[in-house]
């Protein structure tokens, strides 16, 4: 295990129904300096070595899809379960998490529109097949046909119309308004 | 110019997917660091934490095991483990209000929404090393302060009580020193 130097403790400030705990800015004294003269940036070497990983993007993606396609398989061969729906959602969930920063963002649009669907429905037996289909099907054509022409074009209409039917759903099977959605304090305790 | 001797730093990446934490591991060396400890779910990430003690933690809320909540809620157990003041960026697909509420309630130091860029992950990094913020302990609560500004048109109670006896606490080590 790595040795660490024994450190000061942080300063305590104790109020009625709290403490404030200061600790000590260790960090800042470990790593904080002036930049040398011609250094490179640290920000552009994160974005080139980024830019040479994204040659990978491709495949990854791939591999999300086949990920999703397996869920919905799982689905029609088990129903929408517990099981089924939470790997349902999280293979939508990645596509929607990673989709843009791998240079999907319509794919990434559409895999949202799902998870929308699968975590607000009151009741996944008003969830039909067909709906599911339909948006694991539309992320799989933009990811094959990405870069082809007109594909943009006909994947946006495509997280249009994907984006309607489900406002569609949920207003039959919505959840009520959750109230912790309101706005936070603006002084928490 | 300011610099992050990101060499210095010892990152803990805890996250499921393994494209996800290849982005974070390119990012985290992009910027200079070559310390980065990686876990795949929440029960490897604890584990990791207590052994490898990192600098920063970065970790995806959905996990299997346990989550990236309840993993931030482990660690920030006043005296229970080795640092549970470390600094936690979660990383999610969650960006609605509520759930960035529930993760700053946790505990959670910085919240990224993903997409992730590298300036996103760069700047939260930047604010944790430059302008960390105290703790606040209380029947309910313990993590970096939740307020971050003081709102200067804010009319409603003060809701912490100041009224009562002031303790300043000099760290003991500085103590037995003197």
């Amino acid at each position: 295990m790595p040795e660490r130097k024994r450190e000061k403790r942080p300063g305590v400030t104790k109020y009625a129904d709290h403490d404030v705990i200061v600790v000590p800015n260790r960090l800042k004294k470990k790593v904080m300096r002036r930049a040398k003269r011609n250094e490179p940036d640290p920000l552009a070497a994160a974005e080139r070595a980024l830019e040479e990983l994204s040659a990978q993007f491709g495949s990854w993606m791939d591999d999300e899809c086949r990920t999703l396609e397996d869920a919905r398989q799982s689905v029609h061969r088990n129903g929408l379960t517990i099981v089924t729906r939470q790997a349902l959602f999280r293979a939508a969930h990645d596509i929607k998490g990673h989709g843009t920063t791998f240079g999907y963002p319509i794919a990434a649009d559409v895999a949202e529109t799902l998870c929308r669907v699968i975590e607000s429905a009151l009741d996944m037996a008003q969830i039909p097949l067909t709906f599911i289909d339909q948006c694991v099907d539309s992320v799989r054509a933009i990811i094959r046909e990405h870069g082809q022409e007109h594909a943009e074009e006909t994947a946006l209409d495509l997280a249009r119309e994907l984006g309607t039917l489900a406002d569609e759903l949920l207003g039959i099977a919505a959840k009520p308004s959750d109230s912790s959605d309101a706005s936070p304090p603006l002084a928490p305790a | 110019m300011i610099r992050i001797d990101f060499n210095r730093l010892r990152f803990l990446v805890i996250e499921d997917n393994a494209h996800m934490r290849r982005i974070l591991r390119t990012l985290l060396y992009g910027f200079g660091s070559r310390d980065v400890y990686e876990a795949e779910d929440g029960a490897a990430g604890l584990e990791a934490f207590v052994h490898y003690v990192p600098d920063i933690v970065i970790t995806d809320w959905a996990m299997p095991i346990f989550d990236g909540m309840e993993l931030t809620q482990m660690i920030r157990q006043p005296g229970s483990n080795a640092n549970p003041y470390v600094p936690i960026i979660m990383l999610t697909g969650h960006s609605e209000k509520k759930r960035v509420i529930s993760a700053r309630d946790a505990g959670v130091t910085e919240f990224l929404a993903k997409p992730i860029s590298a300036k996103s992950l760069y700047q939260r990094i930047l604010n944790i090393v430059i302008n960390p913020r105290p703790f606040i302990k209380s029947k309910g609560y313990f993590g970096p302060d939740r307020r971050r500004n003081t709102s200067v048109n804010y009319t409603g109670p003060e809701r912490r009580k100041t009224n009562a006896d002031v303790i300043d606490q000099q760290p003991l080590l500085d103590k037995v020193k003197a």
